[in-house]
């Protein structure tokens, strides 16, 4: 059979070049991690770009723009960064990168509402306790102050 | 869900930032991809997220930067942190009596 393939019998099937431009359907999927971040409470701007080669990037932004999660289209493959650089996830599956994404905002943010609450619940037994303490103080300095003469009388 | 909203002075900062890094990649002849090789970055979109002014060069790869770009590191990092931390910068580096 592989005798017959000569270049008059076979056609040659190239990928059509992809846009250097997101997709509709590409800009829907990107914004849910927008939707996760602002469920985190974080700041839900997004913004877009493009590489010097032409790849379009999509941008997560904190309060201040500065950058949290990029991903970016190369070919076919969709690479998602951290604000520093580093790789998050990489895949032909825009939902797998994004769900990594989602993820990743959806981590930090959870512990630091955990040590929030934690903290809170620290400071309140601990102001219990020393509203207790304080009371506990002033009984006892008062019951001193009432009995200390008629115990130096005694002795 | 938002775009990004009107430009503050910290994100107008970052962009000049990015603006001066790409003109010094394009000084020293490097594209974005043979600079990322140079950091030893396995993708070259950092580059370009932060040449779009939307991050910062972290300070642990602001030697091998400037390096990579033929600049003097002391004078590198000094110049961004004008863009990244200009209150730092003033404090530090101009006389502000």
């Amino acid at each position: 059979m592989s005798n017959n393939l000569n270049s008059d019998n076979v056609i040659a099937f190239r990928c059509p070049p992809q846009s250097h431009c997101w997709s509709q359907a590409e800009l829907w999927d990107m914004t849910a991690l927008c939707a996760a971040n602002s469920r985190h409470g974080g700041a839900t701007f997004w913004s877009t770009g493009k590489t010097e080669k032409g790849d379009p990037q999509f941008y997560l932004l904190d309060a201040d723009e500065d950058c949290l999660l990029c991903l970016t289209r190369m070919d076919r493959r969709y690479v998602l960064e951290d604000g520093f650089g580093g790789v998050v996830a990489e895949s032909a599956d825009l939902k797998a990168v994004i769900e990594q994404g989602r993820r990743m905002v959806a981590r930090p943010q959870g512990i630091s509402a955990f040590v929030m609450r934690s903290l809170f619940v620290v400071c309140t037994c601990r102001a219990i306790l020393d509203q207790k303490i304080e009371l506990m103080m002033a009984e006892t300095g008062e019951q001193l102050a009432r009995y200390a003469p008629q115990l130096a009388a005694l002795v | 869900m938002h775009f990004a909203k009107a430009e503050p002075e910290a994100k107008a900062l970052r962009k000049q930032a990015g603006v001066w890094l790409k003109q010094l990649r394009n000084q020293a002849g490097l594209s974005q991809v043979e600079l990322a090789a140079q950091l030893g970055l396995k993708y070259y979109t950092f580059i370009s997220q932060i040449e779009n002014g939307f991050g910062r060069v972290p300070t642990e790869a602001m030697e091998r930067w400037a390096l990579a770009l033929n600049e003097k590191p002391s004078a590198f990092a000094r110049k961004l942190l004008g863009f990244y931390d200009p209150e730092l910068y003033r404090l530090l580096f101009e006389d502000v009596s």
